[in-house]
């Protein structure tokens, strides 16, 4: 009783440390007052009784720490006592404890990971200064007309309207002049180009960034200077600075980077100065480790691609002052944005453009919104998983409880206090909740790595700081505490209201409602009723997607993308040296057929024409490919009419090709071989072929119609340029040979990327497939616990029903009956949980809908499969129990009473 | 009158014994210590809080605010079940050291 008494007055020193001080103040001050008033009744003036009495006493300061000591001393013990306590209570049932921290730590790890990417990936804020100043900005519009290019991110919202963040170069510049009284406008240009090393190029991510960057941004220099500085030498070379990660990797720390040069891409850069380390650039998940100015690329074919009004590139940023609203910044943007389309030569129409200001303390976020989704849906999961783990710990925390009752009415007989009886099992919890969270903390901080590889491939990439930190930390502990204390509270409260006439009831516990533990296990189901229906949706999703026809040779095609930007060849330099590699391949023993093209199938980027058509009323939008000779032979492609041909050039009559789709739209009265068509140009093209449809797209869109051109009409190939070769058997062998091919020819030219179709296939629902994978495996743990839940709970109603059973049993109730009663129980609960969990299911199902293919969330047989499922495994898992109470043997049953 | 120096934790008990004829503030009972050892001993005050202090905690003796005689508020001290047993044992031990130390102290051999 003593550890319960101690309990109690360590939460009141808890409560009250400020209070306990003044208390022992005011009880010394009354003991001096006392010594005082006695001596001055033996005759001594009061002053020198006060000092008389503060003599007798002693340092009074000294004393007053010396009893916070024994308070100290007190608490620390305490804690250690209750902790040994509760320790060696959970230890002499092991497994009760290995399967409570193993259950929670697991799903605590699962959603300690998530939320670590999450939290990585767009919930904390940039490392610069004032974070909460950076603003972004997006454009927006209703509709738009006309060619476009949009070389960033952007999205459709739910209202149709069109939204991105990148600007035109020169409107960028005209919002940074017209806003500079009210915000800093800074912006970037994210560009990939290689470096050499002593192991071949590399290939370095960077960004192009306004002059004013770092400053705007908030960031300073490590070494050196920062690229802004005004008093730059203007006849000086290109000025870049390097991040502390790139110049430990590529000097070593020992050398000092200030003034070497650096070739990146086709230009030769000074390094100027080195970011701090840990500097993150505002654009999500960019490693860039180089960052130039835009205003020095003066060269014509970077002026060329981004001077255009309606080539949209720039990443628009700002840094507002002080009081600026967010709507000022607004009104005042989106009337400078509205001039962009004033020029005429711009040819694009944005009908209703405005400007949307957003929170930039995180970077422009529709990146990071359209990557956070799928985290946000596993997070969902884990969190469902973990709320089954729960309340199936919540039922065996109920058990054993009752195992309790025992003892600690006994407990409470002896005098103890309902507060000291819920401690005692407060403690456990504690423990519990602490070594759940330490094994979920190492759970996240194993499983944080691989989880960001598996969910994306290109995950590498990313600039995540991943590992332990203290929100992590804080994450993990936080969740298990709130866990163990919400779901282990009721045994807790439970306990506090034991009295001594419980002790009557002797060590059979009897049923003391069991409500709670119904309530748990109905939780359970119905929570796991949803996680099935996702995994197994998702699942036929996946495999709906694996079996769409995409037209195309999987297997036996490779796809080979160019690149060229380590070299400085012109566009007749770049073709000759497309047409080597591709005749090089040509020549490769298996190699059957070669072509070119400047699009890659499946790559969910498209590039397409809007135009009218005599005949038809609606305006046509089609995706154009340019493709070489041999492409349709290649890529396996049954066309009817002829292939591009050598003498189709660009000299004589403009040919096309058209897909079925295609030709139906254009031509609905049928028959397109041989009519012209002219595309949206001012020439007019014979089309010499109709083909199949092929997935150009990707796997889940809607078809759209598609035009071929040759190659030889147009100079777009060698900016995109991809080389397609058909082998004879598995194309994944040709990729070393080709490799080694395209060194040897010309080692200034790097291979960018090289798939087989079938790899771009998968990869096109990779997102899919992993949410599948992680769904199913979070279903089967919730299935799992579920099922070990029900067990433990109809096992407690057949060890509390012994003597009802015996006794029925004595009275000649056959077996068969007997089980049945508690096989109906079980079910009923299983039913009652599923029935909560359909509509629950079917609506969550509805949030994810973007990722079904071919399947609803209420497919009636889904349904129907799931459901017959859950009535299996409850059956099996009730089975058990049901079969001991069967065996149970009157004499055994009264003995129980 | 010389003081005699209490041997380790005799102060403990001395304060349990007080108490034991009813609650008593800090002060009265370093009165008590002097009057019942006929001013033999002499409680340096202040050190008897430290000593009431660590016996709260350990739950021998409870606490509450009160009122003295002269109408002054004091905390006054009282034993618990606990503090009521561990006097007794407290009040063997002693016994059975003391008797000890005598009979080795008048051997006669």
């Amino acid at each position: 009783m003593e550890t319960i008494q101690r309990i109690r007055n360590w939460f009141k020193a808890l409560m009250s440390g400020r209070a306990k001080n003044a208390d022992l103040s005011e009880e010394i001050e009354s003991h001096l007052e006392m010594r005082t008033e006695m001596l001055v009744k033996e005759g001594l003036c009061p002053e020198e009784a006060r000092r008389e009495a503060m003599k007798g006493f002693g340092n009074v300061e000294y004393l007053k720490e010396e009893c916070r000591d024994s308070w100290r001393v007190r608490f620390m013990e305490n804690v250690l006592r209750n902790v040994r306590i509760a320790l060696r209570r959970l230890s002499k049932s092991l497994g009760f404890t290995v399967f409570c921290v193993a259950t929670l730590g697991l799903t605590v790890g699962a959603t300690t990971s998530i939320f670590g990417l999450l939290d990585a990936a767009i919930l904390r804020s940039l490392p610069v200064e004032n974070p909460e100043d950076l603003r972004v900005l997006c454009w927006q519009t209703s509709r738009r007309q006309g060619d476009t290019s949009i070389m960033g991110s952007d999205r459709r919202l739910e209202s149709g309207i069109h939204e991105a963040a990148v600007f035109p170069l020169a409107n960028f510049v005209e919002l940074q002049d017209g806003l500079e009284d009210i915000a800093d406008v800074f912006g970037y240009l994210p560009q990939g180009g290689s470096i050499p090393t002593g192991g071949g190029p590399a290939m370095i991510q960077g960004l192009l960034v306004s002059d004013n960057f770092f400053e705007a941004y908030g960031a300073r220099s490590f070494l050196g200077r920062t690229t802004d500085t005004k008093k730059r030498d203007q006849s000086a070379g290109l000025d870049a600075m390097i991040t502390h990660r790139f110049w430990e990797r590529i000097f070593g720390l020992d050398t000092n980077p200030i003034g070497q040069t650096v070739s990146w891409g086709t230009r030769l850069y000074t390094i100027v100065g080195v970011l701090p380390p840990g500097f993150q650039n505002p654009h999500p998940g960019n490693e860039a480790d180089i960052y130039a100015l835009l205003s020095q690329r003066k060269e014509r074919d970077f002026l060329d691609r981004y001077s255009k009004r309606n080539v949209f590139a720039i990443y628009t940023m700002a840094r507002i002052r002080a009081g600026v609203t967010d709507r000022l910044l607004k009104t005042r943007a989106a009337a400078i944005f509205a001039r962009n389309f004033e020029f005429d030569n711009v040819g694009v129409v944005f009908e209703n453009p405005d400007i949307a200001i957003k929170d930039g303390s995180r970077g422009p976020l529709i990146d990071r919104e359209t990557r956070a989704k799928p985290l946000w849906n596993i997070f969902a999961v884990a969190g469902i998983a973990l709320l089954v783990a729960c309340s199936n710990l919540g039922s065996f925390l109920l058990l054993r409880g009752d195992s309790r009752r025992y003892e600690l009415a006994t407990y409470a007989a002896l005098g103890a206090r309902r507060i000291q009886l819920a401690g005692s099992i407060v403690w456990e919890l504690v423990i519990l909740a602490f070594l759940g969270g330490s094994v979920g903390l190492m759970v996240a901080g194993f499983g944080q790595g691989p989880l960001l590889e598996y969910l994306d491939q290109n995950a590498s990439r990313y600039n995540i700081n991943l590992g332990y930190d203290f929100r992590i930390a804080g994450f993990s502990f936080g969740v298990a505490a709130i866990a163990m204390l919400v779901f282990g509270m009721a045994p807790a409260i439970k306990a506090s209201r034991l009295n001594a006439a419980d002790l009557r009831q002797g060590r059979t516990v009897k049923s003391g409602g069991g409500t709670l533990g119904k309530v748990f296990t109905v939780l359970q189901f119905s929570l796991a009723v949803p996680l099935a229906i996702g995994a197994t949706i998702l699942a036929k999703s996946v495999h709906s997607l694996s079996e769409v026809e995409t037209g195309y040779d999987h297997e036996r095609t490779l796809m080979t993308r160019i690149g060229f930007d380590r070299t400085n060849y012109n566009s007749e330099q770049k073709e000759e040296a497309l047409n080597r590699i591709q005749d090089a391949i040509a020549r490769l023993p298996g190699v059957i057929s070669t072509t070119v093209s400047d699009r890659m199938p499946l790559s969910q980027s498209n590039s397409n024409r809007g135009f009218s058509h005599p005949g038809v009323d609606e305006k046509i939008t089609i995706n154009t490919q340019n493709v070489g000779d041999d492409y349709f032979e290649t890529m396996g492609i049954r066309v009817d009419g002829r292939y591009f041909q050598p003498t189709d050039t660009g000299d004589s009559q403009p040919v096309a090709i058209i897909d079925k789709r295609a030709a139906s739209l254009l031509f609905p009265e049928g028959q397109a071989l041989g009519k012209t068509c002219q595309f949206g140009s001012d020439q007019d093209y014979l089309i010499i072929g109709v083909c199949e449809n092929t997935t150009y797209l990707s796997i889940r869109g809607d078809a759209e119609p598609t035009v071929y051109f040759s190659v030889r009409d147009n100079d777009r190939i060698v900016k995109r340029s991809f080389v397609f070769a058909r082998t004879e058997g598995d194309a994944g062998v040709m990729r070393p040979k080709i490799r080694a091919l395209v060194n040897e020819l010309d080692s200034n030219i790097s291979i960018r990327g090289m798939s087989t179709i079938g790899d771009l296939f998968e990869r096109s629902f990779h997102r899919e497939r992993t949410f599948a994978s992680l769904c199913v495996i979070m279903a089967s743990i919730a299935v799992l616990l579920a099922c070990i839940g029900l067990f433990g709970s109809i096992a407690k109603q057949v060890s509390q029903r012994t003597g009802e059973i015996g006794i029925r049993m004595a009275l000649g109730a056959s077996a068969k009956v007997v089980s049945n009663s508690i096989l109906k129980g079980a079910l009923k609960l299983s039913l009652i949980g599923c029935l909560v969990g359909f509509p629950v299911a079917i609506f969550s199902g509805s949030l994810i809908e973007d990722l079904l293919f071919g399947i609803t969330p209420g497919d009636p047989l889904n349904i129907l499969l799931v459901f017959a499922f859950f009535v299996a495994v409850t059956l099996l898992a009730a089975w058990m129990p049901a079969n001991r109470a069967t065996r149970i043997h009157p004499s055994v049953a009264l003995r129980a009473e | 009158m010389k003081k005699i120096d209490f041997p380790q934790g005799t102060l403990e008990m001395l304060i349990l014994r007080v108490l034991s004829n009813g609650s008593n503030h800090g002060f009265g009972i370093a009165q008590k210590i002097h009057v019942l050892s006929k001013q033999v001993l002499s409680v340096e005050e202040g050190s008897m809080y430290p000593a009431l202090h660590r016996m709260h905690e350990r739950g021998w003796i409870k606490s509450e605010w009160g009122v003295t005689e002269n109408k002054r508020r004091a905390k006054y001290y009282k034993l618990t079940s606990i503090g009521k047993k561990r006097l007794g044992e407290e009040r063997v031990s002693w016994e059975t050291l003391a008797n000890a130390i005598g009979d080795v102290l008048n051997a006669s051999s």
